[in-house]
């Protein structure tokens, strides 16, 4: 190799000059990054300042077309079911391989495959959602908890199984775990199964426990369910009213 | 032909990187877009639009969606736009290894032979003709490579150690694996400024070869933050996608494409790849020539006893620096336990062509007759390269030679393609 003493010496000057200017960029860029999700986050709020309101729905599909309806975009959702409501959409590209190919914006696209089963992966797939939060009953998260080594990417820890869906955080876990990382409200889903193991005030109580803020509450009965009971519709809608009264 | 290449290298030079473009832009714009492609220019829209990552190779980083969108919002998403940066990288990666080979002290032979193998060979010409990062990839960190040698063997002169960790960020924001070339280069840095007392100067070439290529991986997902994320889970995303990265296993459907990296340079290997197109099947077969590649390990091992026995300091420095890059780049590969596609190979083959060619430099050297044998195998390799070119391109249907090759992987590829599974992991619902 080349001697570089003397060359080195010439332009540690500039060797210093330039590391600052580095280590400059380099908080540059984190600064950028945490100001371009902090404006996201508070433009979503500021729209999620003006739907604030409890709504009952009679199906979990409603649910989706209500936030979208409201301009929901970016959210943290916290979903409380027995079920996932994850079931994934189908591939739309196009298979025959056109030319000139048309390139659509799959966002939109996933709507059109809306169902009750799926409606959090097209909101997700639609951008409504940033990370999901799945508070299901113990029975079903401990049949889940046992699964995690057959489901690609799945990690069980003390508290919940991490399951992230390409990339987007997601959450299984119960009421009695259920804590919020931070004060950013969100948007708050209660299906009436999950009243087959939880009354009502139980249920308050955890949510209230775990730090959450709701800025929108969306309250399903799923009235055409047969796996849901009257009574569990009856304990969703005594929720619904403990939840008037409550500050979440 | 020998006074082409001693008193006109840089004519040789053009001569090879103008074949390797010809094999390269030949029929590109009537080649039919294959199904990742199209899957590409999709995932391109999604994440510069939604700042989602998917439908395809979502465990890859960002760079090539940002690239896709731009070109193909700018051009229209024809296939001569999807595939642009792939035919530029892939032709300007021929000259490149010229320039590293020069710079390592070697010889006009050496750098000629490396550059010319590169430019005939089939896998490398397969996936320039793709919209995928498999070509993008090694140019970024090849070109980070050498600006990094014309740093160190020019007075290490700061500015091109910052345009080397540019680039190695831009390879690492293509390809993960660009992460192993990087490295080397850091670390051989750490040890020759420790060695000489030189502090302010080590902390400036960590500083260019880590934090500055951090900040260009950490910029390409704009995009992403812009749905609302902060630094925290971005660090989860980073986790997840390592994860997946790891475990990756690719179609289960997938039978008949070879998956070991550490078979590479012991046997024949093949990549395959199936589209209908106007009612028309068309199957891309790339092999691994064996002529070379079979070559490369003794070729290595070739090296690294001259290197060994080599008492010039700077020659030894010129053998060293591509033993050591191949060994870096494709241990990782050949000892992982998850399957390697061979288009991954392309991180590697740079470093063995270059000792390849050095190993048969100096035997055409030793040896009398020695150009002679180098030129008759150079035209042996033009000519596989022409007979297989057809297959490797996608149109060896058109071919009688070449179709029952063709017809045999034929099948297979079409069951493939048809029980090709949702390309999202299926998560309990």
């Amino acid at each position: 190799m080349n001697s570089s003493s003397a060359s080195g010496s010439y332009f540690s000057g500039n060797y210093t000059a330039y590391t600052v200017i580095i280590i400059i960029s380099a908080i540059i860029s984190l600064l950028l990054m945490a100001l371009t999700g902090s404006k996201a986050r508070q433009t979503s709020q500021s729209v999620a300042q003006q739907n604030r309101r409890i709504v009952m729905v009679d199906s979990p599909d409603d649910v989706f077309r209500l936030w979208r309806k409201s301009n929901e975009q970016g959210r943290i959702v916290v979903s409380i079911s027995r079920w996932l409501n994850f079931v994934e959409i189908e591939d739309i590209t196009p298979k025959d391989n056109p030319v000139p190919l048309h390139v659509t914006n799959l966002a939109l696209d996933a709507e059109k495959q809306l169902s009750p089963e799926n409606f959090l992966t097209v909101a997700v797939r639609s951008g409504i959602a940033r990370e999901i939060i799945h508070v299901v009953n113990e029975s079903g998260f401990a049949s889940r908890l046992e699964a995690v080594g057959q489901v690609e990417g799945a990690k069980a820890r003390p508290h919940g199984i991490l399951i992230p869906f390409i990339g987007t955080p997601r959450t299984i876990t119960i009421p009695t775990y259920l804590k919020m990382a931070h004060s950013e409200p969100v948007l708050l889903y209660v299906n009436a199964s999950i009243f087959s193991e939880y009354e009502p005030g139980e249920l308050l109580m955890f949510i209230k426990r775990s730090g959450l803020h709701a800025s929108q509450i969306i309250l399903c009965s799923s009235k055409h369910d047969e796996q849901v009971s009257s009574k569990e519709r009856e304990s969703l809608n005594q929720f619904g009213n403990l939840l008037g009264t409550s500050q979440i | 032909m020998t006074d082409i290449i001693k008193n006109r290298p840089v004519l040789a030079l053009t001569i090879v990187v103008l074949l390797g473009a010809l094999l390269r832009l030949w029929g590109i714009t009537s080649q039919p877009l294959l199904d990742d492609e199209v899957n590409v220019a999709f995932t391109a829209v999604n994440y510069m639009e939604n700042g989602q990552f998917g439908p395809t190779m979502w465990h890859h980083p960002n760079l090539r969606n940002i690239i896709i969108y731009i070109v193909g919002e700018a051009f229209g998403y024809t296939p001569a736009a999807l595939r642009a940066m792939s035919l530029t990288t892939g032709i300007l990666s021929i000259p490149l290894v010229w320039g590293i080979v020069k710079k390592l002290a070697g010889d006009d032979l050496t750098a000629l032979l490396a550059s010319f193998l590169l430019a005939v060979e089939e896998v490398h010409i397969t996936f320039s003709r793709q919209a995928l990062q498999e070509t993008w990839t090694p140019f970024l960190f090849l070109a980070g490579c050498y600006l990094f040698l014309v740093y160190c063997r020019q007075g290490r002169k700061p500015i091109p150690l910052i345009l080397s960790g540019i680039f190695f960020g831009a390879g690492c924001a293509s390809k993960f694996h660009a992460a192993f070339p990087l490295l080397t280069c850091l670390s051989f840095c750490i040890w020759t400024s420790s060695r000489d007392k030189k502090w302010q100067r080590m902390i400036f070439e960590i500083s260019s070869l880590s934090l500055l290529p951090f900040t260009i991986y950490l910029l390409t997902y704009i995009p992403w933050f812009a749905r609302g994320y902060r630094l925290p889970d971005w660090i989860f995303m980073q986790q997840a996608i390592i994860d997946k990265m790891l475990h990756h296993t690719g179609n289960p459907m997938d039978q008949i494409i070879d998956k070991k990296a550490w078979q590479w340079f012991l046997r024949p290997m093949v990549y395959g790849n199936f589209v209908m197109s106007e009612k028309t099947p068309n199957v891309t077969i790339s092999w691994s020539n064996p002529l070379v590649w079979l070559l490369i390990l003794p070729a290595t091992a070739h090296q690294a006893w001259n290197t060994w026995h080599d008492e010039n300091t700077e020659k030894r420095f010129g053998r060293m620096a591509p033993l050591v890059m191949f060994i870096i780049c494709y241990l990782p590969l050949a000892t992982s336990s998850r399957p390697i596609w061979l288009l991954t190979s392309l991180a590697v083959l740079p470093f063995a062509f270059i000792l390849l060619a050095r190993s048969l430099a100096e035997i055409a050297c030793n040896v009398k007759n020695g150009i002679r044998f180098i030129v008759s195998y150079c035209l042996l390799l033009c000519i596989i390269c022409a007979l297989t070119y057809p297959v490797a391109t996608g149109r060896g249907m058109h071919y009688g030679y070449l179709k029952p090759i063709v017809e045999s992987y034929r099948s297979a590829m079409e069951q493939n393609n048809s029980g090709t599974p949702s390309v999202s992991p299926t998560a309990p619902h």
